[in-house]
């Protein structure tokens, strides 16, 4: 019942903020498309999507309360760094699946 | 075991998860159609927040009943969301209002109109419009009236200008209630906080009102010129002493504290030379001035119920505050606002009483006694400073409930305030939908 409940809600809240999840969605697919039609026969650069997904994430990490009118210097409670870390996270894991499709090259031949 | 293997083993999990959340959502609302539940004609007064909850779990759960929603407002407002317009966190109304079209089901009657008389002895309503509707089962969820006009010396007109805040009465007052706040803040002065001196939704709204704006003048740097004091009808500021003392312990160590005075109710106002009048427990008057107040008007049942057999000694619905059923007339359920309950005129309280009435309701269609209790759960989410808030919820006995075991309610925290901020209006949807 109450995955149901967390459910319904995360249902709603992406019916309240539709245009950012819409926009959000877009960046996603948006680099796999591109990946799809001209870059299938490359090979994914892990590391380079990674530390680009890093620097991203560590701007969250300073920035991302500003969104909900609120800054890092609020965050005061063990319950806030948990919950901003796991938000920081989640940007870290979009921003790497974002620029995958983006980094590719060439493979090397051996 | 291949890879291949592995992915179709992976997605035969996946569709077996799908599977199984799928059969649980179907669950969560299974319909309830019975031979005593067939023909029968629901009633439900009102479409805010409580007539909604109920017009749609009762859509779930008696797809054979014959429902009737009455209300004559089109326009669905967001009504916690409020003291983040006043509070100049939101800016724009829109924030607030949805269409109630788009939250009333298709199968239900919705006549748009008010009730102007409840007849419980002959099972019928009576509408403004002079519409006689039978009933068999009745919810009342009228919601309840704010009494501005017991303030003497003020007109609506002035709610949002010279000064004058308050961030009941619509969401457009709420806003410009920001507006005046704003305006305060650039000069500072001195700032009078009110309560009400009867039952109040949202009670904990005027202390959020008073946390904000005490941050307002902090962030504009006119807080050393400033004065915010704050007028309690009663001996308290919360009616859950926890929280009271929280609060009251949390004013006091400001670095500049904000002073309580008790046993003041509001009684009038001079709008031209900005002016509140306050009567104590003895009957002595009290004359305070003002740069800003903020009014918390008096709030009573709406005169339908008042002036009906329906209402108990104060015009609140008289019903029993676990089984939400009148305690006179058993085919009338209340919920929400206009409960003569000791606690709960919050959003929150619709979230966990409107299962329990939908349920006792279907109870006693069957023939069977009310199965469901309601604990007055309430929830108030109180803004501290711009981005921390405590997330308070508590029961009738006053025991702290939390939702999340791990964060103390009694604690300031971002996490709160992303709720207040993000969360809140999904989780009232999904309410108003009968979907949680």
């Amino acid at each position: 019942m109450i995955i149901y409940q967390m459910f319904m809600m995360l249902w709603e809240a992406i019916l309240e903020n539709r245009l950012l999840v819409a926009i959000l969605v877009m960046v996603l697919v948006a680099p796999w498309l591109y990946w799809l039609i001209n870059s299938r026969k490359k090979s994914f650069n892990h590391q380079r999507s990674l530390i680009v997904a890093l620097v991203v994430s560590i701007i969250g990490f300073f920035f991302l309360p500003l969104y909900f009118s609120a800054t890092i210097f609020d965050l005061s409670y063990w319950v806030d760094w948990a919950f901003h870390i796991a938000m920081v996270s989640a940007v870290l894991v979009y921003s790497y699946l974002v620029w995958l499709p983006l980094t590719a090259k060439h493979k090397t031949i051996e | 075991m291949s890879i291949r293997n592995n992915r179709r083993d992976f997605l035969k999990m996946a569709a077996g998860v799908g599977l199984i959340t799928t059969a649980g959502l179907h669950l969560s609302h299974t319909t309830q159609a019975s031979a005593e539940t067939n023909a029968v004609t629901v009633v439900v007064v009102g479409a805010g927040l409580a007539g909604l909850a109920a017009i749609n779990r009762l859509s779930k759960q008696l797809p054979n009943a014959k429902l009737i929603l009455i209300d004559h407002n089109t326009t669905h407002r967001y009504q916690p969301g409020y003291t983040l317009l006043a509070t100049g966190i939101w800016q724009s109304v829109d924030k607030v209002l949805n269409d109630n079209t788009s939250l009333v089901p298709k199968d239900v009657n919705w006549i748009q109109s008010n009730v102007q008389a409840f007849e419980p002895d002959q099972n019928q309503i009576v509408t403004e419009a002079g519409e006689t509707i039978k009933y068999d089962f009745l919810v009342v969820a009228t919601g309840l009236r704010l009494g501005y006009e017991q303030i003497q010396g003020l007109s609506n007109s002035d709610l949002g200008k010279n000064g004058i805040g308050s961030v009941y009465a619509s969401p457009e007052i709420a806003l410009a209630t920001w507006h005046q706040m704003d305006e305060f803040r650039k000069r500072g002065g001195r700032a009078v906080m009110t309560l009400a001196h009867t039952d109040m939704k949202c009670a904990g709204a005027p202390l959020k009102m008073t946390f904000m704006l005490y941050d307002r003048l902090q962030q504009a740097g006119t807080l050393s010129n400033s004065q915010i004091d704050f007028f309690s009808p009663s001996k308290q500021v919360f009616s859950v002493p926890k929280v009271n003392e929280n609060v009251l312990n949390r004013w006091q160590s400001l670095e500049k504290p904000i002073d309580v005075y008790f046993e003041r109710k509001l009684t009038g106002i001079d709008v031209d030379k900005k002016t509140a009048f306050f009567v104590d427990t003895q009957g002595n008057q009290h004359t305070e001035m003002y740069d800003f107040i903020h009014l918390v008007p008096p709030m009573v049942a709406v005169d339908s119920v008042k002036n009906s057999p329906l209402a108990n000694s104060i015009g609140w619905l008289e019903v029993d505050k676990y089984t939400l059923q009148h305690t006179r007339y058993p085919n009338v359920f209340g919920l929400g606002d206009i409960n003569g309950t000791p606690k709960g005129k919050t959003a929150a309280t619709v979230k966990l009483s409107a299962p329990v009435v939908v349920q006792n309701l279907i109870d006693v269609m069957k023939g069977q006694l009310p199965s469901q209790k309601f604990n007055g759960y309430t929830s108030c989410p109180l803004l501290i400073e711009e981005g921390k808030a405590m997330l308070v919820e508590f029961d009738y006995e006053n025991n702290l409930t939390p939702t999340v075991p791990f964060v103390d309610p009694l604690k300031e925290s971002y996490f709160a305030w992303f709720l207040e901020e993000m969360m809140l209006k999904p989780a009232y949807m999904a309410v108003a939908k009968g979907r949680v």
